[in-house]
């Protein structure tokens, strides 16, 4: 969160392309980098303010990554006994 | 780097699809010393901070000469604290993540997770030894070898990621060899200076204050 909101306050965030968008964006253009097929829409696209999707994204990384790790744990330990 | 939908072809998408599966499986049976001590449950809260710094560093972009931008992608400094073959698992969840705010397909998520937990993490990481093998006949102290070994490994880990990149979208048809390979590793070149410093930077942070936290000491070998 503090990185989030040192980046968002200070304006250190960059609306550039990344590297990959760069290239695709200069050999295709960007309406085509736009349009790729897609066979899904993103559950959580509709969170357009980059703060909500920041914290969503950061209580969402905490909570699955420490499940899952959790889960690993368990079923190394269990694997033991 | 992230990879969208639709920009990888159907064979290229599946072949990285098993290659990342096939790794993660043989990196849950890899990572048993770390999850089978007695104590091992006290990491699971530090994994949770380490998944909220690394999701945070890599929302957040910085800008890079020439146009374009760039932001951590954390491979290499997940495997020196956890171990390789967890920073894989680590960087696949945080990507499923990713892909669910749209940044990064859902179908390319194999290819996601090969390029920066695979590449990124178990190629970084042991590039990272490397360094410090090299480092240790050097009479720098413990902290600043490990710290030096992670920005270089770290940065090359980008740049290699990047090559391999840019041959997937060639392979998928998407841009001819000649272009993608030297534009993607030319862009990467500036942007995992970026990489390379952040993960010095943390990995320092680490040793300075809480050094126990840095799970592949044994494997580093660092004197």
């Amino acid at each position: 969160m503090f990185v989030i909101a040192v980046g968002f306050t200070i304006g250190f965030l960059s609306e550039n392309p990344d590297g990959l968008e760069r290239v695709l964006m200069d050999y295709h253009g960007e309406e085509w980098l736009e349009n790729l097929f897609s066979p899904w829409i993103p559950f959580l696209s509709w969170i357009t303010n980059d703060y909500v999707a920041g914290f969503v994204g950061i209580v969402l990384s905490i909570t699955v990554l420490m499940g899952a790790f959790y889960l690993i744990t368990r079923f190394k330990k269990r694997k033991l006994e | 780097m992230h990879i969208p939908d639709g920009l990888l072809d159907p064979i290229t998408t599946i072949v990285l699809w098993i290659v990342t599966i096939v790794i993660m499986i043989i990196g849950y049976f890899r990572m048993d010393n770390l999850f089978e001590k007695e104590d091992s449950e006290k990491l699971i809260p530090y994994i949770g901070v380490l998944a909220a710094i690394i999701f945070a560093f890599q929302f957040v972009n910085y800008p890079v000469p020439g146009g374009t931008s760039g932001h951590l992608v954390g491979g290499t400094l997940v495997a020196i604290i956890l171990g390789p073959w967890a920073s894989v698992i680590v960087l696949f969840l945080i990507l499923v993540i990713q892909s669910l705010f749209g940044d990064g397909g859902i179908t390319a998520l194999g290819a996601n997770a090969f390029n920066m937990g695979i590449i990124g993490g178990i190629v970084g990481f042991y590039l990272v030894v490397l360094f410090v093998r090299l480092l240790n006949y050097t009479s720098l102290k413990k902290e600043l070898k490990v710290s030096i070994a992670t920005g270089i490994g770290s940065y090359i880990a980008i740049v290699l990621a990047s090559f391999i990149c840019g041959i997937e979208i060639a392979i998928s048809g998407t841009i001819p060899i000649e272009i993608a390979v030297p534009a993607m590793v030319f862009w990467h070149i500036l942007i995992g200076i970026g990489e390379g410093i952040i993960s010095a930077l943390i990995v320092f942070y680490i040793y300075k204050t809480k050094p126990d936290f840095i799970t592949t000491e044994s494997i580093l070998k660092v004197k």
